[in-house]
This record gives structure tokens, sequence and C-alpha cells, in this order.
């Protein structure tokens, strides 16, 4: 009898472990195979803002997509101009966790904008930085450079690219807000956005073109989900400089006023039982060349900073 | 009697454990990734909903002058997932479900005239606590 409870307990002790072992594994929170919560200084860093993941993923996702913004340039008509870009070799700059964060979303929107092109090769090499920036900042994980580099090699893979960066920046948030470090993900996600206004701005400039001027000052609505993401983090001293700068560059904003027409909206359902939504809304941007030009001047300023 | 309950008890662990990670959204984005055909991806969101929980609400940025897909799929038997579109006033543009044809359509296509952020509320149809995935892509018009 006891030798039965003696075998039972070792059952159960391995039992047990297995439970163990497959509870932790399946409780990892965002399917991304990552086992455990990864703490280090950066956690640290955030101890004085506590915000929700659903609260600040809710914030975040009201900021425009990058790859969104640069094919909006993209099909503006605008020639490809890599002088615009952040040069790849800056990357060894930058070692704060500040600098990292904002220039892992700057790298990413150049390259969304590579890509748009089709520049693979170069984009490559962003990548290269961008996993490179990640690994730094414990999330490197999330980027597959070897599947990118292969697919790479064939510009008729450019849709599969645009997924792969595109989903591998969204894991990457979501794993950040979860485990604590939205405010890392908060600065990726403004220093995506800071770059694709800089190049929207730099490239009307050079074109003046109408369609880029009104997306840039459509881009006062997104500049007010900037400013309520760093309402969470106001208080945080990795923030400081850049609430000063979004401050300048709302300033910059105050006069554009963007007037919606609301219209009647078509709904059908086609022959492919796919429901269409025909919005009859009008936008008008109403703002002056003064206004244009320093918009144009401060986003430059910011970016420029933000790269140093 | 103590060692039943607590192998009963490990029992339930492990359910609830298997339970929780049935809904896996890396398995629902490639079932519903073909729905988006030539729509470039933009962002995916998880639709798990529960008893207290069973509405679900993201914001989105959409572009003027572009075509969406909001795409959705559903792990959950013989519950669709369902998804009302509000503007930034939080005025209803549309449901995936058609009322005039009592139909649950899975792809919609909305032909965005003014940029701005607008509210997606996704959901299971019965208000059914599940999983599910809505994706959004997009298109230049």
């Amino acid at each position: 009898m006891i030798k039965n409870l003696n075998l039972m307990k070792k059952y159960l002790v391995v039992f047990m472990t297995i439970i163990t072992v497959i509870w932790f594994g399946c409780s990892s929170s965002d399917d991304n195979g990552i086992e455990g919560a990864i703490f280090d200084s950066i956690v640290q860093e955030n101890a004085t803002v506590i915000v929700s993941s659903e609260v600040l993923n809710g914030i975040l996702n009201a900021v425009p997509s990058p790859v969104e913004m640069t094919s909006i340039i993209e099909s503006s008509g605008a020639d490809y101009n890599e002088d615009l870009l952040n040069p790849s070799e800056n990357s060894d700059n930058y070692s704060t966790n500040y600098k990292l964060a904002i220039n892992l979303g700057i790298y990413g929107t150049d390259m969304g904008y590579l890509n748009m092109y089709e520049k693979t090769v170069k984009s490559l090499l962003y990548l290269e930085k961008v996993k490179g920036i990640a690994d730094k900042l414990k999330v490197g994980q999330f980027f597959d450079f070897s599947t990118m580099k292969r697919l790479a090699s064939n510009k008729q893979n450019i849709d599969s690219i645009i997924y792969i960066s595109t989903l591998s920046f969204e894991k990457m948030n979501n794993y950040l807000t979860e485990q604590k470090r939205g405010h890392i993900s908060a600065l990726i996600l403004i220093g995506g956005w800071i770059e694709a206004l800089n190049l929207s701005c730099q490239i009307e400039k050079i074109t003046d073109n109408k369609d880029l001027r009104d997306r840039i000052g459509e881009q006062k609505e997104a500049l007010s989900q900037i400013v309520a993401v760093l309402e969470v983090y106001e208080k945080h001293p990795l923030f400081k400089d850049l609430v000063v700068d979004i401050e300048k560059l709302k300033k910059a904003y105050e006069n554009v006023q963007i007037v919606i027409t609301k219209g009647e909206d078509n709904v059908t359902i086609d022959e492919n039982g796919m429901m269409v939504i025909e919005s009859n809304d009008t936008q008008e941007i109403k703002m002056s060349t003064e206004d244009l030009e320093n918009i144009i001047k401060v986003t430059e300023e910011i970016r420029n900073k933000l790269i140093s | 009697m103590k060692i039943k309950w607590l192998l009963f008890l490990i029992l339930l662990m492990f359910i609830s454990s298997v339970g929780y990670s049935q809904c896996s959204k890396d398995k629902l984005l490639s079932s519903c990734m073909n729905k988006l055909g030539n729509y470039t991806f933009v962002k995916s969101y998880k639709v798990e909903t529960n008893e207290e929980n069973p509405y679900l609400e993201f914001k989105t940025y959409l572009n003027k002058d572009n075509k969406y897909m909001i795409a959705v799929a559903s792990s959950t038997k013989n519950k669709k997932v369902v998804v009302n579109l509000y503007d930034s006033n939080y005025e209803l543009i549309s449901s995936s479900y058609y009322k005039p044809k009592e139909l649950y359509v899975d792809r919609i296509v909305f032909k965005c005239t003014s940029s701005g952020v607008y509210y997606i509320e996704a959901f299971l149809q019965g208000n059914a606590p599940g999983c599910g995935i809505t994706l959004v892509g997009f298109q230049k018009m």
C-alpha cells in the first residue's frame, strides 16, 4: 500500500511538472511563443507610470500606420529620394532606451517607404538596423531576418515583406504593452509618426503637391492622438524633451482647420457577398501657406533632433 | 482522498489552460489573411469575448481616399464575429450584419472620404463567449 502511494506521488510530481510547463507555455499572452516576462532596467524606468495595456493599445491604435502614410507619399507621384531617410549608419550612435525606441520607429517608417518604392535590397539593410536596435531593447525576437532576406531576393514578394514587417511591429508593440513597457511602444510609434510626417513635409516642399499638403493638414487629428499618448507619460523622465517638442508642433498646427460635412452613406452587398460602404462625407483642410511652412520647419527640427 | 482532490484541481488547471490557448491569434490570422486579397494588411485585433465582456472596441485611424477592408473570422463553432463600424462621433456607419437580407458578412469594404479615428466594435453572434479575429487592410481608391 505504502509502495503504491510512493509510486503515485512520483507520478504526481511528473504530472505536475508537465502541467506547470504547459500552463506557463499556454499563458503567453500574445501567441508569440515567448515564455515569461523579460524584466530589465527598462521596466524600472516605467515604475512611476501605470496604465493598462487595453487603455494604452486603444490610444496607440489611433495613431496612423506608417505603412499607410508612406503609401500616400508613393501614390502622390513623388520620386524616390533616399536622402530623406535616416542614414543607416546612424544606428550605431543610439545607446539610450529613448533614442533606441524613437529611432526604431523612425527606421520602421523608412523601411515602409523603401518597401513602397520596392527598394527591397535597401529595405533589408534597414531591417538589419531595426533588428539590431530591437535586440538592444530585448524585442529582437519579433523580426525574422532570415525569412525577410529570402523574400527580398525577389521583388514580387513585396506584399509578403510589407505584411511580415507590419505584423512584426504589431506583435512587438502588443508584447511591450503587455509587459508593462508601453512607454517604449509609445516612443516607437511617435518616432514612426514623426518620420512619416517629415517625409511628407520634405516631399511637399519639393513637389508642392495638393494631396500631400492636405495629408499634412489632416495630421492635426493624428497629432491630437500623439498628445493623448504623451498625456499618459508626461511625468515620465524619458518623455520630458518630447513633450516640449510636440507642444511646439501643436502650436504650429493651431490655425489648421479640418471641416467635415456629413453625407448619407451608401451600403450595398456585392456579387461576392461583400458589404461595400461608400461614405459621402466630405473633408476640407483649411491651412495657410505660412502655417504649412511653419509645420514643415518645426517637424524637420524635431525629427533632426531625434535622429542626432 | 487529498491526492484525488489535487488531481482534480490539476485537471481543471489543465483544461482551463488548453481552453485559453485555443484562442490563438496566429492560427486565426493565417486563416483570415486570405480574405484581405490584394488589400495591404494594416492591423489585426484579437476578438476574445466572455460573459463579462461580450463586446470589444478597437480604435483605428483611417485615411481619406483609401478603401479599407475589414475582414473577420471566428474559431467558435456556429458563432460568427460581427463588427460595427463607427465614425469619430460614435455614429454607426454600418454593421457586418446586413439587416435587409438578414445576412452576416465576413468582409466589409469602406470607402473612406474623411481622415480620422474610427471605432470598430466586435462581438460574437448572440453575444456568445468565444474567439475570433478582425483584420484591417487598405488600398488606394
